[in-house]
């Protein structure tokens, strides 16, 4: 019987991993013990929760399912959902500006368009990505961190 | 379009995701006020409000 294969993005293995990671930990399971009981080796589990694995096959997934109580197809499903890859991707764009911001290559670019219009490229860069963060996060209906995020108060 | 709704655990790892991206972008505020300066709060080079000595050191 052949094997479904599934190739996920790093962010996406991630993700599919943190899911794992945290339904085991609900179920009170350490990782020999639940791939024990999908009949994975403990490298494989391992590995997927990591989220080190960028291919893997819908069999597995399925039996990950199946121990940790997930509603079945629902890791699959993950791999197919806009909202984790435009998250994922979000984040990578926000992470981005803060190394473009934390680097020597910012100097370049103040010396070659201006403080000023600079300042005003990443501004909009940064409250469009803002935007765009809190149109997934409605639309997924995720609600905010206590406290962390939200109604932050402009720098000062 | 409509669509089955996310399974919670799905929900949770985006919003995550969406949390982290914040906490970025919050840090990339701090670090451009840190070294473009803190002008543009008001909209005015220098962040006091008007015109005046907009640009000076």
């Amino acid at each position: 019987m052949g094997m479904t294969t599934v190739h996920l993005t790093n962010g996406l293995a991630s993700m599919v991993g943190e899911t794992i990671r945290e339904a085991r930990i609900g179920r009170d399971l350490n990782k020999a013990d639940a791939a024990r009981a999908a009949g994975l080796s403990r490298r494989t589990w391992h590995e997927v929760e990591e989220g080190q694995r960028t291919t893997t096959t819908v069999e597995t997934l399925t039996q990950i399912e199946d121990v940790l109580g997930l509603e079945p197809g629902s890791l699959f499903a993950m791999t197919g959902t806009p909202q984790l890859a435009r998250a994922e991707q979000l984040r990578s764009r926000a992470l981005d500006i803060v190394r473009r911001m934390s680097g020597d290559e910012l100097e370049v670019f103040v010396a070659s368009e201006g403080a000023e219009t600079l300042r005003a490229k990443l501004l909009a860069e940064m409250a469009d990505l803002r935007a765009q963060i809190e149109e997934v996060r409605r639309d997924v209906g995720a609600t905010p961190r206590r406290g962390r995020t939200g109604d932050r108060a402009p720098v000062r | 379009m409509t669509s089955a709704p996310l399974p919670a655990a799905v929900v949770r790892v985006i919003g995550r995701r969406c949390d982290e991206a914040l906490e970025a972008l919050a840090l990339a505020e701090a670090l451009l006020a840190q070294r473009l300066g803190l002008g543009y709060i008001d909209g005015h080079p220098d962040g006091d409000g008007d015109h005046r000595n907009d640009g000076d050191a």
